[in-house]
């Protein structure tokens, strides 16, 4: 086995990775970055709906009740997300567990992240999008607001020249899409970061035992730690690679980085107990919709995935924030079976009737999203084979959150005069899922921040707990739902972990990362 | 085809064990692990084609057009139903013999078909599982246009890779009238 010793290692390269590598790198560390997944850019994406191609690069994992999908490529879920970038709304910050303990550590706020979203946005290039930009979907479903009287805004991404093809979430061919490969992935190139694609992080062992300092108090005694990481290509010949490293940092997402640390976890035996526990799923819950006669065309297939508006009106009252969503005939047909609310035909999820019902998913049917505050309540574990197994806890107030949702959008199609479109989510061989069912790429809070060890896996500060030099910077690390998409807040806070990293090295002659080189 | 044919009957036990080994229940029945199933549909591509053609068109109403390439997608290895695409069709016949009185599935009115897939997806949750797996990848095949970027759909207006129309093609004009009172000025919730 081939060792490498190096000041940083990064393991993943999507949101929550890239700042701290830049940002390390920039002041003159040596970093490797690691990513499972392939390498893939512009000319790499394909405008298509083949399972083959799509399947390279997202991933799922699965349960009876919740499902993750997360990217496994070079920039993580960069170059396939739908380039929606908000900031959390402040009540995100002020929510409790059941025990109204804080669900986030102290100062990590809305005013606190705001200069790091500032920062994020600056190296996205976020937008909001124009009144001339918004498509049809879009300007629809802001109609439906105004004729009740909510508010609707025109919300931010990360895209520039957009030319609304609608295949966002399959790579965006024209280069428009400001993924991390348009930025931080060149920067960070040019600052000196090694990057290493097909390479997956195995186990992290830590070379030096430490100490509780005081166990009550949960103090930590604070040594030297060198990290040893084993890897293992991908594809080939499956060589394996030692990395030496005194700062490792996790970026692989809230499914790789839960997944690492769980089968690290006989190596790192004092891992706080909250690991692959409060995996908050962002409350997503999607009712489908038949415009009514009296209303103008949608558009499933042209204009951005994501479509542009979004309403924040129920977020006091409810959690919630309501959007527009799209769905490409692949999503359409894969996950959820449609058949229409008092149509008395049979089969109508397949034959006659249902092709009827797929020639009107064009332009006469709307999705309607809505995000919410819900606890944090996936639990993620390793089965003896390695793999991830993801379920779901407190479904009680789940199934009264679906419901109570679910009765927010219908009445917004209903009170508009639309039919509802019956919707039965199924699993990949066509099963249907129990009830409640999440089905998100939102997940956070694998290995959350908190206060301590006893409620979290890292400070607050991304380092985990035990192990100095350790850290979480993706949305493991994110400790609730956000109610918004969440790669902005993912990356703002990867940021502001990246600067804590460097603050902690810093030596006073103002060279960043010279306790981590010396070491070397 | 006509004809009657044999079946190797299992218990449910063992069938639970073999789908168990199998790791995809959806498309594994055990009958088709034992390969016990008749001989024509192990050597005759063109019945298997003709049983699965048909079986496409009840599910999507032109799906079996053999231009519409959505049949391949049954013996396409990448999913795991090409395994047990064979053992499928002749289930299908099966079937069509108690519901329908003849195994000719393929020359079943359509209402015919129906009730023969019908039947076996109120029957046992291995059969379920099955025939909703089929379904579920007939779909896909013909909605999705999974073999053709270019082609798309047309029954349901996907034209496949997009085909720019300018800028004013994806929105409306005066889009203004449309928007709600914003909450925000940036967008971004406070």
């Amino acid at each position: 086995m081939r060792t490498v010793k190096t000041d940083v290692l990064v393991i993943g390269s999507g949101f929550g990775a890239f700042p701290p590598a830049l940002r390390l790198a920039q002041a003159g560390l040596r970093v490797i970055m690691v990513e499972k997944g392939p390498a893939v850019d512009t000319q790499d994406f394909r405008q298509t709906q083949d399972p083959k191609y799509i399947t390279r690069y997202l991933k799922g994992v699965s349960g009876d009740h919740l499902s993750f999908t997360f990217a496994e490529a070079l920039g993580g879920g960069s170059g396939f997300y739908e380039m929606v970038s908000l900031r959390a709304p402040t009540p995100v910050f002020g929510q409790t567990d059941a025990s109204g303990r804080p669900l986030w550590p102290l100062g990590v706020n809305r005013v606190g992240l705001d200069p790091w979203y500032d920062l994020a946005e600056g190296m996205l290039g976020v937008e909001q999008i124009r009144p001339h930009e918004i498509p049809h979907s879009a300007l629809v479903f802001s109609l439906l607001m105004k004729n009740l009287g909510y508010t609707c805004d025109r919300i931010p991404y990360a895209v520039k020249n957009c030319v609304g093809s609608s295949f966002c979430v399959t790579g965006c061919i024209y280069g428009a899409k400001q993924s991390l490969h348009k930025n931080y992935l060149p920067q960070a190139l040019d600052a000196g970061v090694h990057i290493e694609c097909d390479l997956a992080a195995m186990s992290i062992r830590s070379l030096r035992r430490w100490k509780w300092k005081n166990p009550r108090a949960e103090r930590f005694e604070e040594l030297s730690h060198d990290y040893s990481v084993r890897c293992q290509r991908q594809t080939g010949d499956r060589e394996q690679v030692n990395f030496k490293a005194r700062c490792v940092i996790l970026g692989g997402g809230t499914v790789g980085t839960a997944g690492l640390l769980l089968g690290s976890k006989k190596h790192l035996t004092h891992l706080s107990p909250q690991l692959g526990r409060n995996i908050a799923i962002n409350g997503s819950v999607k009712v489908v919709g038949l415009l009514g006669d009296h209303l103008p065309d949608g558009d499933m297939f042209t204009g951005r995935s994501h479509p542009g508006m979004m309403s924040f009106d129920f977020l006091d009252s409810h959690g919630l924030s309501i959007s527009a969503v799209k769905a490409l005939p692949l999503q359409a047909t894969v996950g959820a079976r449609l058949s229409v609310d008092g149509d008395p035909r049979d089969h109508q999820w397949w034959g006659e009737s249902n092709l009827s019902l797929m020639k009107q998913l064009r332009h006469r049917m709307l999705v309607l999203l809505g995000l919410g505050l819900t606890p944090p309540c996936g639990v993620m574990t390793l089965g003896p084979d390695g793999h991830p197994a993801v379920d779901l806890e407190h479904r009680e107030i789940l199934s009264d959150y679906v419901r109570t949702t679910r009765g927010i959008l219908e009445s917004i199609f209903t009170r508009n005069h639309c039919d509802i479109v019956r919707t039965e989510w199924v699993d990949h061989g066509g099963a249907p899922h129990s009830a409640p069912y999440f089905s998100t790429a939102h997940m956070t809070g694998s290995a959350r921040m908190a206060d301590s060890w006893s409620d979290g896996v890292v400070s607050s500060g991304g380092e985990v707990f035990g192990y100095p030099g350790l850290y979480v910077s993706d949305g493991a690390a994110i400790p609730s739902s956000l109610a918004v998409n969440t790669s902005l807040t993912i990356l703002a806070n990867a940021e502001r972990i990246a600067a804590g990293i460097l603050d902690r090295y810093r030596t006073p002659s103002g060279r960043g990362g010279d306790q981590i080189a010396q070491a070397h | 085809m006509s004809g009657s044919h044999e079946y190797q009957a299992i218990s449910r036990r063992q069938m639970v064990g073999l789908l168990a080994a199998a790791g995809l229940a959806g498309c594994t029945p055990a009958r088709i692990l034992l390969q016990a199933y008749p001989e024509p549909f192990k050597q005759d591509d063109d019945l298997n084609e003709r049983i699965l053609g048909a079986f496409a068109d009840t599910i999507v109403p032109g799906a079996g057009d053999p231009d519409r390439n959505v049949l391949r997608v049954y013996r396409d290895e990448f999913y795991p139903f090409a395994k047990y695409h064979r053992y499928f069709a002749s289930d299908l016949c099966r079937r069509a013999g108690y519901v329908c009185d003849t195994e000719d599935f393929d020359r079943l009115p359509r209402k015919e078909r129906e009730r023969v897939i019908a039947e076996a997806l109120s029957s046992d949750a291995t059969s379920r599982k099955l025939y909703s797996g089929a379904i579920m990848l007939t779909q896909v095949a013909f909605y999705a246009g999974i073999y053709d970027d270019r082609r798309g759909c047309s029954d349901i207006g996907f034209e496949g890779e997009y085909q720019f129309r300018g800028l004013d093609a994806f929105t409306y004009p005066n889009p203004e009238r449309f928007l709600a009172t914003p909450m925000t000025a940036s967008g971004h919730p406070l």
